[in-house]
């Protein structure tokens, strides 16, 4: 079956095979394999249904007139989670009217705050974890996303952020510390 | 080293109680099938629309000659070279030759 046989491609293969033929059942299957993801990523991030979908869409869109400036160096699902976290961080930001969600204000201040080991959020049961990415600033929710349900190298999203890879280290650690002070606030008998 | 990872249950907890609605892929794939009709009618057209730039500018057929030469496939004659292949169709025929 051609479907079957389409399905099984790796990622490349198809953005390659599509590129060369512009035959759009290539690109449907990319879009199959990550319109969950993308579509979830903006739903986890914008929390509202209608802009979610408004997003997925663009980004989709933004992801096929791109398509041809992919670069080969990075893996295609981290391109198109890269393409989500800033269409997201961007429709947040001009939806808050705040400036950058991602301040390098909280780098000036000293490093005080003590290390989370990484067990501790991942062993969270998830609709504690839930409540607890619900109560910290986006920022913070969207870069341990990045780092623990992408499985994003810092070096990779240091370069999507456009931060240094100290900056992001040290955002992580934060982002860990406040999640895991408001599980303790909001779980104390646990 | 334990393998849990709740924040991998969160992505397929929603993937669960939020599917990807329909009409974004009816949307995104429909765009593309436009987008690509576009670009195929773009492929076709625009060597006409060179041909009628280069005769509002005042250019002669020997111009336009060169435009579709050009376009022809590589291994289309060209009438009007002398290295035709015997046999094809040209300027040069091999009965000349047959007649020297």
């Amino acid at each position: 079956m051609e479907t079957e046989y389409i399905s099984t491609e790796q990622d490349i293969d198809l953005i390659r095979s599509y590129l060369a033929t512009k035959d759009a059942r290539h690109f449907t299957q990319l879009y199959r394999r990550y319109s969950g993801k993308v579509y979830g990523k903006c739903i986890s991030l914008l929390r509202e249904e209608h802009l979610a979908r408004d997003a997925a869409q663009d980004i989709f869109m933004k992801i096929f007139l791109n398509l041809g400036q992919f670069g080969e160096q990075a893996k295609f699902s981290t391109w198109v989670y890269s393409i989500t976290y800033n269409y997201c961080i961007d429709v947040l930001r001009k939806k808050k009217k705040t400036g950058d969600i991602f301040s390098d204000d909280m780098e000036r201040l000293p490093d005080m705050v003590e290390e989370v080991h990484d067990e501790a959020l991942l062993t969270m049961r998830s609709d504690r974890l839930r409540v607890v990415l619900e109560n910290i600033p986006v920022g913070d929710k969207a870069i341990l996303l990045m780092k623990y349900q992408d499985d994003l190298q810092i070096k990779e999203i240091a370069d999507m952020l456009h931060k240094t890879e100290s900056a992001i280290k040290m955002k992580i650690k934060r982002a860990k510390h406040k999640a895991q002070m408001i599980y303790d606030e909001l779980f104390p008998d646990d | 080293m334990s393998t849990a990872n709740s924040f991998k249950q969160i992505m397929e907890e929603d993937a669960l109680m939020y599917p990807t609605p329909p009409e974004i892929e009816e949307h995104v794939l429909g765009s593309l099938q436009i987008l690509s009709m576009m670009g195929q009618a773009m492929e076709l057209y625009i060597p006409k629309v060179f041909e009628m730039f280069i005769l509002t500018l005042g250019g002669t057929v020997k111009e336009l000659d060169t435009v579709v030469k050009n376009e022809l496939p590589e291994a289309t004659p060209d009438p009007d070279s002398d290295n035709t292949t015997p046999g094809m169709a040209g300027t040069h025929s091999p009965d000349e030759d047959l007649k020297d």
